[in-house]
């Protein structure tokens, strides 16, 4: 599922509100069933939520295999839980630099690395806030492309990107949020294509 | 914002740092792309964009 909007519009405060990270101001979030409402955001995590920030938020002291064992675990329970070693394939530039502490990677390394990081929680869901922020084209083709074997793999992803034709190869469908509110929901293919809608609600 | 900038710069000049190629599309009079801190490839736009070199190092694909 992809988030849309312009900046300010309440794309990372929405995914803060899922994470316990800020209280809503009314409505409900529920994951699996259960009703997320007044949980510490560690109780959220544990229940299967994982978090790429936007920022990334690497700990800097940390060299890439602590980064990415430090925390691990499988909160989702899931029957085929993520592996350094299977991170490594999936990122293989990460596996050059397992040994490079977490304030000397670039930004595209840092950016595998938050994503590898919340993958090793063992994740039903992971929320990806702008992935693709302030990276070479070259980096971004490969987030992408990762993020597309994520899906493949039967992860679920809740993404937000402004990159909306990329948005529609790794995700189905979208919502269009305006001031906190939805303002429009549909398939990706859809908004990708309509000029109206990306006009109406997404151009600055 | 790019009509903002684009009105800056017709005062002053401007050096951007960017990855939004459209961005660099509509604003640069001239493009030098850098890789590990060296200097690959100068220009105007469309001729940076289709260098061989720059398509690998940091466009990729598309």
């Amino acid at each position: 599922m992809a988030l849309v909007g312009r900046n300010g519009m309440g794309k990372s405060t929405t995914m803060r509100a899922i994470l316990g990270l800020c209280p809503p101001t009314s409505g409900a979030v529920t994951f699996a069933g259960r009703p997320l409402a007044g949980l510490a955001p560690f109780r959220i995590a544990r229940l299967g939520v994982g978090w790429v920030p936007e920022g990334r938020l690497i700990f800097p002291t940390l060299t890439v295999r602590e980064n990415l064992t430090a925390t691990a675990a499988n909160h989702g329970g899931l029957a085929r839980p993520w592996t350094v070693p299977e991170i490594f394939d999936l990122f293989p530039r990460l596996r050059e630099r397992a040994l490079a502490s977490g304030d000397q990677l670039s930004g595209g390394e840092a950016q595998m690395l938050a994503i590898g990081r919340a993958l090793m929680l063992g994740p039903q869901l992971i929320l990806l806030d702008e992935a693709t922020e302030g990276l070479a084209p070259v980096i971004r083709d490969e987030i992408w492309q990762c993020i597309g074997r994520l899906r493949e793999r039967g992860q679920a992803v809740l993404i937000v990107d402004k990159h909306l034709v990329a948005l529609a190869r790794v995700a189905e469908r979208a919502v269009v949020i305006e001031k906190g509110r939805t303002v429009w929901t549909g398939s990706t293919a859809v908004l990708a294509g309509d000029r109206e809608i990306h006009d109406r609600y997404l151009s600055v | 914002m790019i009509d903002l900038l684009r009105t800056i710069k017709t005062e002053t000049t401007m050096v951007l740092i960017e990855h939004d190629m459209d961005a660099v599309a509509q604003l640069a009079d001239r493009v030098m792309v850098l890789v590990a801190g060296r200097a690959v490839a100068s220009g105007a736009y469309d001729d940076v964009r289709r260098d061989p070199v720059v398509r690998d190092a940091y466009l990729g694909e598309n």
